[in-house]
């Protein structure tokens, strides 16, 4: 058995990040776009850019527009537009029980004026549900969070003296320049490490540990959403049709209760019955916590019929947790920082893996086919994230079901990629890779033409600097004829 | 040596949600405030406690101590639990 | 933010860099003794002290300070580091780096 405690949490760092690496990885990298998920969305749209909405006048349409086309959804789901969304996002039933995600026109409320696609929602939902079913996909993601959080915490007794070392970086050191890089990445920004990987852990408690739930509410678990946001839950539906009142004045009653928070979310429960209501969320400008400040109205009458402040202070704690998680609350330049330690994460990761083979390698074991997959998952991941962007401008506006073949293709283009990166020799594979990115970014950037906009600029900076790391990359790389080992 | 690593992953992995679940059910009935607030905080503690639990399964030197170790919290906790009245 | 937080930040990674052994090693190029490099090192303390309270006076939200102090440090110090390596690599180093680094690479490797 494993002798000291060091060398045992080393074991069960490099075990947990073995294990849990690659799928880590996607998360990583589909989370850290997500901090820009309305940009994406705009990006998406070209039709959208230099637009600007009112978040109440844009909500007024998208909800008169569900009136006349989804009036029998049990109900309406509307994230407002704002300054960073000049859109109203909407999902709601169809007759037929399918569930539909839309941006809408903010001016018409129709989403026909612009391209059907899912924009930066793809990221945000495959960051938790991998695009699993229900619930396996969640749980995936929270067991790997949690893997996360054991992956840090052994990680720092593992390489517990980075602590006094972390100043000099040793390049052109093979597996000695590794660790310094992992150590350095994990370490300058840990604090954040530590807390996105717990907070996301947090955000998905609910699904992990319900026991306490189904301890303290014996048979009627649902009544601890009652209890943990009073004014989220709607009535039940009466049964007998109504009409909805004019929500414009609804809304802004909301908008003035927020102030400078502004209104985030509009819930239309049962929008054709006689008991239908509307909650109003307010939005993270001036807070943390996420979720803190809910309305309640009644549909028909436009009566306000909760207003309720979160002020409990240990669900404030965990609304703050999964506040930071989500980042609604971050100015620009915060935004950026999360941005940039998200993709410093992700590369403590794939340095890690990396670390692992070069380890293994030395020691004369085989690391062949776990660096064909390391290729393909490391240079894989953002490839396939690019091909999204691409899918969306190289697909025809009109294609129908337009949003579930650009999904499509990312999933193709991955597939093909591990394809590859499985058949050629390791050495081959990431030389290929690499060398694929390049184009593929670069593609990105210029379908960000007319780079006018932040939203446009933005994107192909990012996709430009993300494809000079890779020519870099294959630049230090030698040919793997010259290779020693 | 290969199936004593694999019984500790087992016991680490298994007892240590055990522990988180038992945690949370305890905390839930125990803890003063309201029903909601003592849900949330045991939900808290069993994400902090399951990793904890990994890693004192790694930590403590025989599979023995272990599994006294896990099967201890867990009972104290169950205990906890029913004396707030908790009827699995 | 404010730029004067972020050069503040700056200034106060590079400190806790030259009050660190192998940091200072590497900015000044040679070895400095024990006690100009406490004083660096509470100098940087003082100076990314002094950027959070820049930022909670600007921000006026302690939490919305605090993330992107952490955040933003963490992205100083990343730069102080490359500063580091680079003061470090640039020319041929002109002797062995001696004691400490034999010790640094007979305990720091992966077990």
């Amino acid at each position: 058995m494993k002798p000291t405690f060091r060398t045992a949490m080393t074991w069960l760092h490099d075990w947990t990040g073995i294990l849990t690496g690659w799928v880590l990885l996607a998360i990583v990298l589909s989370g850290t776009l997500s901090v820009f998920r309305p940009e994406i969305t705009v990006w998406m749209h070209p039709e959208l850019a230099g637009r600007t909405a009112d978040p109440v006048q844009a909500s007024v349409a998208a909800i008169d527009w569900l009136h006349t086309h989804a009036p029998h959804s049990p109900a309406w789901y509307l994230t407002a537009a704002g300054p960073r969304a000049p859109f109203t996002w909407a999902v709601w039933q169809q007759s037929d029980g399918q569930f539909v995600q839309r941006a809408l026109d903010p001016s018409s409320g129709a989403p026909n004026t612009i391209r059907d696609t899912l924009g930066g929602e793809f990221f945000y939902r495959f960051h938790f549900e991998l695009q699993l079913p229900y619930p396996f996909g969640r749980l995936l993601a929270a067991i790997a969070a949690l893997a996360l959080v054991l992956a840090l915490v052994t990680g720092i007794v593992a390489h517990r003296r980075f602590f006094t070392d972390f100043f000099t970086f040793r390049p052109r050191k093979g597996q000695r320049s590794w660790l310094d890089a992992h150590n350095l990445l994990g370490v300058t920004v840990l604090p954040f490490h530590l807390i996105i990987a717990f907070s996301g852990a947090v955000t998905l408690a609910t699904l992990l540990l319900p026991w306490g739930i189904l301890a303290a509410y014996p048979g009627a678990p649902a009544r601890f959403g009652d209890d943990l946001s009073p004014a989220m839950s709607a009535r039940p539906a009466a049964g007998t049709p109504g009409t909805l009142a004019p929500v414009e004045p609804i809304l802004r009653d909301a908008a003035r209760h927020f102030g400078p928070d502004g209104i985030a979310q509009i819930y239309v429960y049962n929008p054709a019955d006689a008991a239908s209501t509307i909650i109003a969320i307010g939005g993270n400008g001036t807070h943390v916590g996420f979720n803190t400040h809910v309305l309640r109205f009644d549909g028909t009458t436009g009566r306000l019929l909760a207003d309720y402040r979160e002020h409990r202070p240990l669900i404030s704690a965990s609304a703050a947790l999964y506040g930071l998680h989500v980042a609604r609350f971050a100015p620009l330049p915060t935004r950026w920082l999360y941005f940039i330690c998200g993709l410093l994460l992700a590369a403590v990761i794939a340095s890690g893996l990396r670390l692992r083979t070069l380890r293994r390698r030395r020691q004369g074991k085989s690391t062949e086919a776990v660096e064909r997959l390391n290729a393909g998952m490391i240079a894989g991941t953002p490839i396939a994230f690019a091909g999204y962007f691409l899918a969306n401008r190289l697909l025809p506006a009109a294609l129908p079901d337009r949003a579930g073949h650009e999904v499509q293709a990312v999933f193709i283009v991955w597939g093909l990629m591990l394809v590859l990166a499985i058949a050629l020799p390791s050495a081959r594979s990431w030389r290929v890779l690499s060398g694929l990115a390049i184009p593929a970014l670069a593609g990105v950037a210029a379908f960000s033409a007319p780079w006018l906009t932040g939203v446009e600029q933005g994107t192909a900076a990012v996709a430009i600097l993300l494809a000079a790391g890779f020519a870099y990359a294959l630049s230090r790389r030698p040919p793997p004829s010259s290779r020693a080992n | 040596m290969r199936m004593g690593m694999i019984l500790r992953v087992a016991v680490a992995i298994v007892g240590g949600y055990a522990v988180a679940a038992l945690a949370g059910i305890a905390l839930s009935r125990c803890l003063p405030w309201s029903r909601a607030e003592n849900v949330t905080a045991g939900m808290l503690a069993g994400l902090l406690l399951w990793p904890a639990m990994v890693m004192t399964g790694f930590a403590l030197r025989t599979l023995l101590h272990v599994c006294a170790a896990i099967t201890g919290i867990a009972a104290l906790l169950a205990a906890l639990a029913l004396l707030g009245g908790w009827r699995p | 933010m404010p730029m004067v937080s972020i050069l503040c930040e700056l200034a106060g990674a590079l400190l806790l860099a030259a009050g660190n052994e192998r940091g200072s090693r590497a900015l000044l190029r040679r070895p400095v003794p024990p006690a100009p490099r406490r004083l660096a090192r509470l100098t940087g303390f003082a100076l990314l002290g002094t950027a959070l309270w820049g930022l909670i006076r600007d921000e006026g939200n302690l939490l919305f300070a605090l993330t992107t102090w952490t955040l933003s440090c963490g992205w100083a110090l990343l730069a102080a580091a490359l500063a580091c390596t680079l003061r470090d690599s640039a020319p041929a180093r002109p002797h062995a780096p001696g004691r400490a680094r034999a010790r640094q690479n007979a305990t720091d490797t992966v077990p």
